[in-house]
């Protein structure tokens, strides 16, 4: 692809900048009914069947793929290439037979004849760059994408292989039963890309200084696609913005790097001893024994040695993962390296970094420290964490996840100096992308159809281990007020939540923010951090090692809390509506002997005239005209007759003292501009400044979805009502919330 | 995995808002901006050559001085045909987003907003600015970016 450091998004941003269509995009609501917002999703969602229940748990028939691995690769540093040997060992654990499995080639998205720059609109830049037009219309493209050598069944025989894109399908000699397996042998390479310059989730950053490569490996192998009860074959192409769906497996892993090159990668290391100096070994011995703090297993100054050194020997580094979806490795002379155990479940986890001297002091202060730390919270929101180890990668520009291991950016100026905004900003990506082992590594959501479903869950967890970090931590997603801005555009700019990950204009908005501020939202606000903490630990334990789809995930969190949350996930998840209550208006009533002229009409009007209620109470509004001035007192029982005589002939002496004494009355009407039900926060203060807080739920607007009102009898005089006062519930329009209507301390005035 | 792709970022998505709020009964437009704060330090850096500390303990005057300058020459509006100047009235920092107050006086109806920002676009060819445009209650969408730096809501 030709493109300087805007890889696919650039062109993908470029193409909307247009702007949308011309008539407003409010459609006042007519409809004061609207049953269809509390109606169950059998409308939207998949019919539950053996494979997955309706309780959104894995059902009797549910059965995933196995893909086992065993790669050897050789790094070429001097000319970036990549050669790899693989055998996949694939078991088909479906009752039906397969006549051929599917392959994801990734790499092929930055190929030549690569078909994701052609989906991308592009205009001329008015302005560009000289660099950027150089490589956008004088340079050759870059040679990247898999070059297939052979593909080879276990006798060594060729098999029969197509590439469509992104994908290949190799032909099996005969139908592969269940229960099978079958070996694939692939030969291939390619040219490593810069990613700084061509883009991508993985690949190398060069350093100018010293002549060191710094390399972030992913995607570098053929890998199996997921074949499900769902997608049948996973079929969907890497375009770039959905990312990956894979199977679950083992890997053995060797990798030959020069010498002189540090490595971590996805797995245990095997051969420690054969790849770590003597001193390394100590201090790494030492690191496995420290808990509260990381120790310096390769230090700075052998990093500065080494980075000089650019040895022609050869080190095979050998590592083995179970159960995992995917590998990932990170390769440098010049990388520090340094780690602390974590305690997890009765188990020892080590949390590791490895970082170029250009990341410190920064990263050698935070960034094990921050993997720890993200290891703890996320184990206590959903499972102990199960694999041995998590890395933190520090790579220029990435932010991006594989099991156990991860690139992160944040790096210091050149004179070494940082920022509160650079330190924060890198310790919310290790956080992320480390809690990325959860979602989608663990609960392996299919990323390249749903983005929020690992994006939107991880940025929610994210929040929550930000703010166990630092209560004060500046988070940017999580925070419902945080998503106002977005949802309050106009909708015809926005999309649902439910989207292709391809089809997503604002990623960050859409996938990150809004489903990270809904499950905020149902924690703090809906459900409550007890029930709601229940059924996301549920959704975990069910699905972890296994695929879960957006159905599973919705029918979990009820089924395992008892609450109807169907309103909610259609409100939220399947509309681009957006949440906006107020009060419209404030009545105070009297109690009175005498009714007023509407009640006595009402009662005339009863159909069944004979039929006797009993002695009536009276309610008068005040202003109205039955209203007198003498009226304007507190409520007393006792001046009410017919009131007094139930009172009196009902309850005991004893009885009467504990019986509520309210002295004044409050009707207060409650609009919703909005599209989405809320639940309705109400904090009423009164005259001596105490407060209390009403909590209605969202179904209070089953029946009117407009409108609805309540009455509060009090104790004391109500100066002021509030709505939703702590901004819990992204109303985007809190200029109607209060009452009496106080202007708002503008800030344009 | 969250994007990042120029150097000199640590946030994630090179978004900001603009929310331009045409109030009839007060006759004002409103006007807020949301802009990542390191990067428009970067910002100003890039186009006045000197450094800058807006949000931190470190910020001057001529800091403010020079964000007024910088937004006002990228960030212009146009109402009924005719270009008009915004006043500019406070900040405030926001987490991450500096957060501007501006506003226009007198005006009556609008019929017509074109809109120019080209703010950030020098610096990040990714750079999405979100104009977000309430006229009287009616609502829409902008989005600009380095290509397309102007556009027209009706």
């Amino acid at each position: 692809m030709k493109a300087v450091a805007n890889f696919f998004l650039l062109v993908l941003l470029i193409s909307m900048s247009l702007v949308t269509a011309q008539e407003s995009p409010k459609v006042p609501k007519t409809d004061e009914r609207n049953p269809d917002k509390f109606k169950q999703m059998y409308d939207l969602l998949a019919t539950p069947n053996m494979y997955r229940t309706a309780s959104g748990a894995p059902g009797p028939e549910y059965y995933q793929q196995q893909a086992d691995y065993k790669i050897d690769i050789e790094l070429d540093d001097k000319n970036q290439k990549l050669y790899g040997l693989e055998t996949i060992t694939y078991t088909n654990n479906a009752k039906e037979s397969l006549d051929y499995l599917w392959l994801q080639l990734d790499q092929n998205e930055k190929a030549k004849n690569s078909k994701s720059p052609l989906v991308e609109s592009n205009k001329t830049d008015l302005s560009i760059p000289a660099q950027a037009f150089s490589r956008r219309y004088l340079e050759e493209d870059f040679d990247g994408g898999f070059k297939i050598e052979y593909v080879k069944d276990a006798q060594g025989n060729p098999m029969n292989y197509v590439v469509n894109q992104t994908m290949m399908r190799v032909e099996v000699p005969r139908l592969l039963k269940h229960g099978e397996k079958i070996s694939i042998s692939i030969k291939w390479w390619y040219n490593i890309n810069n990613y700084l310059l061509d883009g991508g989730r993985s690949g190398y950053e060069h350093f100018d200084k010293d002549g060191n490569n710094l390399y972030i490996l992913a995607q570098f192998y053929p890998r199996m696609a997921v074949y499900n009860d769902v997608e049948g074959w996973q079929n969907q192409q890497f375009w770039g913005s959905g990312e990956f769906a894979l199977p679950f497996g083992n890997f053995e892993v060797n990798i030959t790097v020069p010498a002189d090159h540090i490595m971590e990668a996805t797995g245990i290391l095997l051969n420690r001893s054969e790849v770590f100096t003597v001193a390394q070994l100590a201090r790494y011995a030492e690191a496995e024994k420290s808990f509260d703090k990381p120790v310096i297993v390769a230090n700075q100054a052998e990093a500065e040695i080494r980075e000089k050194g650019f040895s022609s020997a050869k080190k095979t580094w050998k590592f083995k993962a179970e159960n995992v979806r995917d590998f990932g490795i990170a390769t440098s002379r010049k990388f520090i390296y340094d780690a602390m155990a974590v305690k997890l479940g009765g188990k020892n986890v080590m949390a590791i970094s490895v970082y170029p001297k250009e990341g410190n002091p920064l990263w050698e202060q935070y960034s094990t420290r921050v993997v720890a730390h993200t290891l703890k919270s996320y184990s206590s929101h959903t499972f102990d964490f199960p694999y041995p180890k998590a890395v933190s990668v520090h790579a220029q520009d990435q932010g991006m996840e594989y099991p156990m291991i991860c690139w992160n950016w944040g790096r210091p100026d050149e004179d070494g100096k940082f920022t509160d905004r650079v330190k924060n900003g890198m310790i919310s990506v290790i956080t992320h992308e480390v809690g990325h082992n959860f979602f989608p590594m663990i609960v392996n959501s299919d990323e390249r159809q749903w983005t929020w479903m690992d994006e939107g869950l991880n940025s929610f967890c994210e929040y929550m281990a930000l703010i166990e970090w630092d209560p004060n931590f500046p988070a940017d997603r999580g925070p419902a007020k945080a998503i106002v801005p977005y949802m309050s555009g106009d909708q015809r700019g926005l999309e649902p939540i439910m989207t292709n990950s391809e089809s997503i204009r604002q990623f960050g908005n859409n996938a990150y923010g809004k489903p990270a501020a809904a499950l905020n939202i149902l924690r703090e606000t809906v459900m409550g951090r007890e029930l709601f903490d229940y059924g996301f630990k549920t959704y975990a334990n069910r699905w972890k090692f296994k695929h879960p789809t957006p159905e599973d995930f919705f029918r979990t969190m009820e089924d395992a809390t008892a609450f109807d949350l169907d309103w909610f996930w259609r409100g939220w998840f399947y509309t681009t509506d957006y949440n906006d209550i107020g009060i419209k208006e404030v009545k105070r009533f009297y109690v009175s002997n005498e009714p007023s002229k509407e009640a006595k009409e009402a009662v005339s009007k009863r159909r069944r005239r004979n039929s006797n209620p009993g002695p009536m109470v009276y309610m008068i509004e005040e202003g109205s005209a039955d209203f007198k001035p003498e009226m304007n007192k507190s409520f007393n029982s006792k001046e009410v007759k017919t009131l007094d005589d139930y009172v009196q002939a009902h309850f005991t002496k004893d009885q009467q003292i504990k019986l509520n004494s309210p002295k004044y009355f409050y009707q207060v009407t409650f609009t919703k501009p909005g599209g989405l039900v809320m639940p309705i926060l109400v904090e009423i203060t009164f005259e001596d400044g105490t407060k209390e807080s009403h909590h209605f739920p969202a179904q209070i607007w089953r029946m009117n979805d407009q409108e609805v009102s309540r009455t509060f009898a009090t104790q004391k005089v109500i100066s002021k009502i509030v709505i939703d006062p702590k901004l819990e519930t992204a109303d985007i329009d809190t200029t109607n919330n209060s009452w009496p209507k106080t202007e708002e301390k503008s800030k344009f005035d | 995995m969250v994007f990042a792709l120029t150097a000199m970022t640590i946030h994630r998505f090179y978004v900001a808002i603009y929310q331009v709020n045409y109030v009839a009964q007060k006759k004002m437009v409103q006007i807020s901006t949301r802009i990542f704060v390191d990067d428009l330090n970067e910002a100003l850096k890039n186009e006045f050559h000197k450094r800058t500390f807006l949000g931190s303990e470190k910020e001057t005057e001529v800091d403010k001085i020079l964000m007024e300058k910088y937004l006002s020459a990228r960030f212009k509006l146009t109402i009924n045909g005719k270009a008009k100047a915004m006043n500019y009235l406070s900040y405030e920092l926001e987490n991450n987003v500096i957060v501007c107050y501006l506003n226009i006086k007198d005006v009556v109806k609008i019929t017509s907003l074109e809109v120019e920002n080209s703010i950030l676009t020098e610096l990040y060819s990714e750079q999405q600015n979100i104009i977000q445009f309430n006229n009287n209650g009616v609502k829409q969408n902008l989005l600009l970016s380095s290509e397309t730096t102007k556009g027209m809501l009706k």
